[in-house]
């Protein structure tokens, strides 16, 4: 099944959330911003979530204002977008977590439990906890998730079941862990343990990651997916990026040798990762920025006639 | 712009640390490794660290390199060291808890190692290492191949909001000695301790490597600021895989790409000109070895 229908849902696979890892600067955005222009072209309502800490990728790309708030994308119609701000998640999820214990426990009490749930540990899990709800989400046909560079996303992932252990061993003793009384967590892990189930759903859920033509990502990537496995979470496919098309290099040996470098390295993807999906995208000769160029860049890299891809079949 | 020495050499008789930011693959390892080599070959005593799994150390110097400190064999003066972040991170999790477990009931054990088995102390106890070197004293030159982020140094005074926490519910829970949760508290003085030694630009070096991209700019751009919160500030930039003119005139492919990187060296210069900024060409081939490196050492910083 080639990539382009990974993403698509279809009577057999009903996917509804696509992934994109894989470690930062190698295109994973690109990737996910023209897979979700692509399938709200063909009609799908789909809506982009970004969880990177760093910010405003997802208005860098669209060119437009997105933010923490679930906004159309305009110029596509079927389009949504939203960057979920960890800090104000986590401002969110720690007044909704002291609510009910305040008047009820001690203002020392109180106070210690605000200072822990405004560590950093709790933005994570409050980005997390934010991100469930889009999986969840009824609305939309598809949900591309933009996901953080590798190892960020994989504790992200691995917070569900690090938690819920954490709760499971802590709940019978002070009552107290660092996210907030072990007794309103409870809830939580019923939550982590439906997102689990989700994540590790390979009829509605497609994992891709992104890598580009080289020894250190080819690497990471190996890592990740390995990872990965181990939270029972199985690799769709992957998008080999920025590779350089041969025509932009005859007549320039310093470019062409460059070309070939990619080329072993492309052949040792094949090798390496045999039985996954792989999927060519090229090098452009301009940024992946704007409507226009993630709509050119996804019929390259989701439709069938991307012309690398078929040289190499 | 000529490259100001300074920001790579120590004053006399003291110590330089450098540190090299930036996301990944924009080429950190390779800027670190040839920094070091160069400032190894001018006679200062260097020791690399790197914190990356894939041991890319290894591969820049050929020779293995491991958790404890090995002298580079082909280059005297230049000695590496591969941090294991997991291996680390359990190190440092056994260092925090053992002097609570001799005090503290099993119940308060639990609950301690549950806090500390929470995956955000990795990035902790990587830095808490970090501190050994940024601490170290036996060396001239100290590059390390990745640097803290904003968000690892909030992390940092977790331990001593512990010993806060315990303070406040000591009485509750009937806890009288206060000894082992001070070494916590104590923690604190050696983190500020750290962040004072990377916030004085005479003691360390702050750098970034960053790609003529847009998204590159815009995340080293929030990157600078948050680091900057905590008073360090950034004093050197490095442009990496700009492309050379002479090799992009035959292609009408490259030389658009070289136009638009052209546009958005421009736009790093306004936006990052308050430091020393260089440029590193791509390569017609991958950076390894000590020969690769010795060309990216001199393109960089001279011979």
């Amino acid at each position: 099944m080639p990539i382009s229908d990974l993403i698509v849902p279809t009577r057999k696979s009903n996917i509804k959330s696509v992934f994109f890892g894989g470690k930062g600067g190698v295109g994973k955005t690109s990737s996910a911003a023209s897979a979700a222009v692509r399938l709200a072209e063909r009609g799908y309502k789909t809506l982009i979530v970004t969880t990177d800490p760093a910010g405003n990728k997802l208005s860098d790309v669209f060119e437009q204002t997105i933010g923490s708030e679930v906004k159309p994308i305009e110029g596509v119609t079927n389009l949504y977008g939203i960057e979920i701000d960890a800090k104000k998640a986590s401002e969110e999820y720690r007044e909704r977590v002291l609510r009910p214990l305040r008047g009820v426990q001690s203002e020392a009490f109180i106070k210690t439990l605000e200072k822990q749930l405004g560590s950093p540990c709790a933005e994570e899990m409050a980005a997390f906890d934010k991100f469930i709800d889009y999986v969840e989400a009824r609305e939309y046909d598809v949900i591309i998730f933009d996901t953080a560079p590798t190892g960020l996303t994989l504790r992200l992932l691995e917070l569900p079941s690090a938690w819920s252990n954490y709760i499971g061993k802590t709940a019978t003793v002070g009552g107290m862990t660092c996210i907030g009384p072990a007794g309103a967590l409870a809830s939580y892990k019923e939550r982590y343990d439906r997102a689990m189930r989700t994540l590790t759903d390979t009829k509605t859920t497609a994992f891709i990651l992104v890598l580009t033509p080289e020894a250190t990502p080819i690497s990471e990537t190996e890592r990740a997916m390995k990872q990965l496995n181990v939270l029972g979470i199985k690799v769709a496919g992957l998008i080999v990026n920025s590779v350089i098309p041969k025509q932009a290099c005859e007549g320039v040996p310093f470019f062409l040798k460059r070309y070939e470098m990619q080329q072993r390295y492309l052949n040792h993807i094949y090798n390496r990762f045999n039985g996954i999906e792989i999927a060519e995208a090229p090098l452009l000769d301009t940024e992946i920025k704007g409507l226009k160029t993630l709509s050119q860049f996804a019929k390259i890299l989701y439709e069938q006639n991307n012309p690398i891809a078929r040289e190499r079949t | 712009m000529k490259m100001d020495t300074a920001l790579l050499i120590p004053k006399r008789g003291g110590e330089k640390r450098i540190f090299f930011a930036g996301k990944g693959g924009v080429g950190k390892t390779v800027v670190a490794a040839a920094t070091a080599l160069w400032t190894a070959r001018k006679g200062f005593k260097t020791l690399i660290i790197s914190t990356d799994p894939a041991s890319p150390l290894s591969a820049m110097y050929e020779q293995p390199i491991g958790p404890t400190i090995v002298p580079i064999k082909a280059v005297p003066n230049l000695y590496g060291v591969e941090i294991n972040p997991k291996k680390t991170f359990e190190e440092y999790k056994e260092r925090i808890l053992s002097p609570v477990r001799e005090v503290y009931g099993e119940d308060l054990m639990q609950m301690f190692t549950g806090q500390l088995d929470s995956p955000c102390t990795e990035e902790m106890a990587v830095f808490d290492k970090f501190i050994d070197y940024v601490e170290e004293g036996n060396y001239d030159v100290v590059v390390f191949d990745t640097a803290p982020t904003g968000h690892t140094i909030r992390l940092l005074d977790l331990p001593s909001q512990w010993s806060e926490y315990i303070k406040n519910t000591s009485s509750a829970s009937g806890i009288t000695t206060m000894g082992p949760i001070e070494s916590l508290a104590d923690s604190k003085k050696r983190y500020d301790k750290a962040i004072a030694i990377m916030s004085d630009t005479e003691k360390t070096t702050f750098a970034f490597v960053l790609l003529p991209e847009a998204l590159p700019i815009y995340e080293t751009e929030r990157a600078v600021k948050d680091v900057g919160e905590w008073g360090v500030k950034t004093s050197l930039y490095v442009v990496n895989m700009v492309l050379p003119k002479d090799k992009c005139e035959k292609s009408s492919f490259f030389k658009k790409r070289w136009e638009m990187q052209q546009g958005y060296l421009a736009i790093i210069k306004e936006k990052f000109g308050g430091g020393q900024m260089l440029h590193l060409p791509l390569f017609e081939t991958e950076i390894k070895g000590l020969r690769t490196l010795e060309k990216v050492a001199n393109t960089l910083y001279g011979g």
